[in-house]
């Protein structure tokens, strides 16, 4: 399980997409401070750390499937499933701590980084970054608020239910689909 | 260049995400249309609605998010691998071996997205109004036949922006994310009209004055509209295009 969770750490932080990305997300949030939006900074910077959990989750089954020479060398998928998610939370955690600093609510670290393992679940069941990315994009920032406005009296389930359950699916998929 | 472009349809036809993009943006601005119709009826009746002959025409604003995915594909499609052991091999190497001439392949990929993104928005734009004229009724003036064109024209140039955007950063990461988030209610054009008015000259905001009355604070003339759109769209495909003549694909 340790060699599992270094190895999952070493691919995440030794990605440049993923450093590109997180450099991106600060620079627009400290420029979007300047202007003072009436939703908050953290709106924008949730942006950032979806595209963020997307890219995390679907770099391996980019050019190359990298996925296949993991599972090899960790054939069990749960252990591997499990890995990915706490490898994901722990090397993220400062990171997006350091984005809601930046936006001025260090509270919103929390909803965040819910946020980014529900983007790194979708990620993992449909293994198409771009694809993903307007998958989770288009339901964060126009299907929800679509919802809340046109259909108020629809509740939607709270964001911690959402991770669950995006998480249990995607574990789920991953152990159940061939690579 | 008929043939050029038969070829490019065909590779698009062929794409499951261009499916994803066509049928998204065939059922969201319908589906739309009648979701929101009880919402819609009371805000109209208690007159909190604004224009209401913008009210038939506003889910046109949602559903061209698939003209934004065939665009987006049109391009990104041909830089992924084509296989899983073969990370070095893309479909853009076999395109460029039949066609050499760059500026030809970038104008026939140009006109067989706007074809499909033609086709797709003048089918949605006449499903959502007449939707919209059967649970609305009497409710909203009936749809000008104009504007459903200029709405149509929204849809083409957005999606010949985002073939552009692409062909410039050549990810569709990138250029889903920016588009995506601009037409949502965390819009960061929106927000700089607040910084400063130009801001509404905007590529994704101007468009919207071709064919709705309300959009922010700046009154804008339809005509003025669609031809700073179309002078954005033209730049930046000049710019794609040039970009993609002179860099090793």
């Amino acid at each position: 399980m340790i060699g599992a969770l270094r190895a999952e750490v070493i691919k995440l932080v030794t990605l440049p997409s993923l450093r590109l990305t997180l450099a991106l997300t600060w620079a627009v949030t400290l420029l979007l401070r300047l202007t003072d939006p009436p939703r908050g900074v953290v709106a924008y910077g949730q942006i950032g750390v979806l595209v963020l959990g997307v890219l995390a989750a679907g770099h391996e089954y980019q050019a190359g499937g990298q996925i296949r020479a993991s599972l090899l060398a960790v054939p069990r998928r749960p252990l591997l499933a499990v890995a990915k998610i706490v490898a994901l939370t722990a090397t993220a955690a400062p990171f997006v701590l350091v984005t809601a600093l930046l936006a001025g609510e260090p509270g919103a670290t929390g909803g965040l980084l819910l946020d980014l393992l529900v983007a790194a679940a979708v990620g993992t069941v449909l293994r198409h970054p771009v694809g993903a990315t307007g998958v989770v994009l288009t339901a964060y920032e126009i299907g929800v608020p679509l919802v809340r406005t046109h259909l108020p009296d629809v509740a939607l389930p709270s964001l911690p239910v959402w991770a669950a359950a995006a998480i249990v699916i995607s574990v789920a998929t991953f152990c159940r689909r061939e690579a | 260049m008929v043939n050029l472009i038969h070829a490019e349809l065909r590779k698009l036809l062929g794409l499951p995400t261009a499916w994803v993009g066509l049928v998204l943006g065939l059922i969201a601005a319908p589906a739309l249309a009648l979701l929101s119709a009880g919402a819609t009826r009371q805000a109209i009746e208690r007159g909190i609605a604004g224009d209401p002959s913008d009210t038939a025409f506003q889910p046109l604003g949602i559903g061209l998010l698939g003209a934004l995915i065939l665009g987006v594909v049109a391009v990104s499609s041909e830089y992924t691998s084509s296989g899983e052991d073969a990370p070095g091999a893309r479909q853009m190497t076999t395109t460029l071996a039949a066609m050499p001439r760059r500026y030809r392949l970038v104008g026939a990929k140009a006109v067989a997205v706007s074809l499909l993104v033609a086709v797709q928005g003048a089918i949605t734009a006449v499903a959502t109004l007449a939707l919209t004229e059967m649970v609305l009724g009497p409710l909203v003036p009936p749809a000008e036949p104009g504007r459903a064109a200029a709405a149509v024209l929204y849809w083409v140039l957005l999606g010949l922006l985002a073939y552009a955007l692409t062909l410039i950063f050549r990810s569709g990461v990138i250029t889903l994310t920016v588009l995506i988030v601009n037409s949502s209610v965390v819009s960061v054009s929106y927000l700089l009209t607040k910084v400063t008015p130009l801001a509404a000259y905007l590529p994704d905001i101007v468009g919207a004055h071709m064919f709705l009355n309300d959009v922010g604070d700046v009154d804008i003339a339809p005509l003025t509209a669609g031809l700073v759109m179309t002078a954005w769209v033209a730049a930046l495909l000049g710019l794609g295009a040039w970009l993609f003549d002179r860099r090793e694909a």
